[in-house]
């Protein structure tokens, strides 16, 4: 053999042993893959899989030295999916924060509306009993003021109401719509006992049994409305009081006695208390 | 002729039989990644599901590939349990978007004063 076949042999043999690979398209793609997942959400949320990831990017690098596509192309395709790993781990872990971040604020709407629910109602107790503290009262001003009445005229409940009947004769001169003083003084209680009621009334005058008709129905009709004419002048709202007008015939039955019979009476009728249901008797 | 033929069968039995087996450890990794994925719910979620059967066809390819290609049969190995770590990790992910939408339900019902109605949480793993 001479010189020069031994050197070509020799050549031959070092360039098999060194058959260097430049590189592999699965290789330049798991090199793109690790440098897109190095700008995304994974770098910062799991640094630590994606430093496993370019573990085995440089194993498939390393494997270049062998020349074995095949080798590099498996070790490539290793890495790639470590690296699609990473960037899902990543995500899920924004997920899981972005899940506790909301499950966090949940707790304080929940406490905000809970606080917010506490405070409604301790209003709203605050309220009722104040209203109870009102209608208790007012109510006590109503039985009191029913009491002054009670005393020196004729008060009923009716089913059509609570009737108040005041004599003709203490209220008016006879045959006459002038109010006397002390008709004025009952008319005033009258009043507080309507201001107290805040219930709206009918004033309805009842002619005397004795007498002219037609005199005694003209003479109701002035009266009903001098008694309405005073109750405002004291307070109560015209719009709670109305006047009827005059009936020939008793539109109640009056009380059995001779001092209606010749003067009359004028009555006054609160409409039911809303709920009341049938009124008692007196 | 037949002296050929019998020493070409001869090889081969000699190549099966000198074959050595998948290595143990990178096996075991492989098959547990394996089940793992499917525990956690791999099965249920499209992307998941996707990865987690091309490990398991690595897997067999690995197997069947053994007796030719000891080497590239023990990569294939690598490959399944990184796959099957990909599915693992895709169904994870979905777990976890199920529970955050399932969070924002919750405030959203809460704010709109309709929590009572709000669906109950779902079971842990991945949602259908």
């Amino acid at each position: 053999m001479r010189p020069g076949t031994h050197v070509l042999l020799l050549g031959a043999a070092l360039s098999a042993g060194c058959a260097h690979l430049a590189t592999t398209d699965r290789l330049d793609e798991a090199r793109s893959a690790y440098e897109k997942a190095q700008q995304g959400p994974a770098a910062a949320s799991s640094p630590a899989d994606l430093a496993t990831a370019k573990k085995f990017l440089d194993l498939a690098e390393k494997g270049l030295e062998t020349g074995d596509p095949k080798l590099v192309d498996d070790r490539a395709t290793v890495a790639i999916l470590k690296i699609q790993s990473a960037e899902t781990l990543g995500r899920t872990h924004e997920l899981a924060a972005e899940r506790d971040r909301t499950l966090q604020v949940v707790s304080v709407t929940k406490q905000q509306l809970l606080d917010e629910a506490k405070q409604k109602l301790t209003l709203a107790q605050t309220e009722l009993e104040r209203e109870k503290a009102a209608r208790d009262t007012m109510e006590a001003r109503l039985t009191q003021s029913r009491s002054a009445i009670a005393q020196e005229t004729q008060i009923r409940d009716l089913p059509e109401g609570t009737v108040i009947t005041l004599p003709g004769g203490q209220l008016f001169q006879q045959g006459r719509a002038e109010l006397l003083p002390a008709g004025r003084d009952q008319l005033s209680r009258v009043a507080d006992f309507l201001k107290s009621a805040s219930r709206s009334a009918r004033i309805t005058a009842q002619p005397p049994i004795k007498g002219s008709r037609k005199a005694a129905l003209a003479l109701s009709g002035q009266r009903a409305e001098r008694v309405r004419d005073y109750l405002v002048g004291e307070g109560v709202t015209a719009q709670q009081i109305i006047t009827d007008p005059p009936s020939a015939t008793p539109t109640r039955p009056l009380p059995n006695s001779p001092e209606f019979a010749t003067n009359g009476a004028v009555d006054i009728v609160l409409q039911p208390a809303r709920g009341s249901g049938a009124a008692a008797g007196q | 002729m037949r002296r050929w033929t019998a020493g070409a069968l001869l090889s081969l039995g000699c190549a099966c039989a000198t074959a050595p087996p998948l290595p143990a450890e990178r096996l075991a990794q492989a098959e547990s990644e394996v089940r793992a994925a499917q525990e956690i719910g791999a099965e249920r979620a499209p992307q998941a599901r996707l990865h987690l059967q091309e490990a398991r066809d690595t897997l067999a390819s690995a197997r069947e590939t053994n007796g030719t290609d000891p080497e590239g049969a023990a990569r294939k190995l690598d490959i399944a349990r990184a796959q099957a770590e990909l599915a693992n990790a895709l169904a994870r992910e979905q777990i976890a978007r199920t529970e955050a939408e399932q969070a924002h339900a919750r405030l959203d019902a809460l704010r709109n004063g309709t929590e009572g109605a709000e669906t109950p949480p779902a079971q842990r793993g991945v949602a259908q």
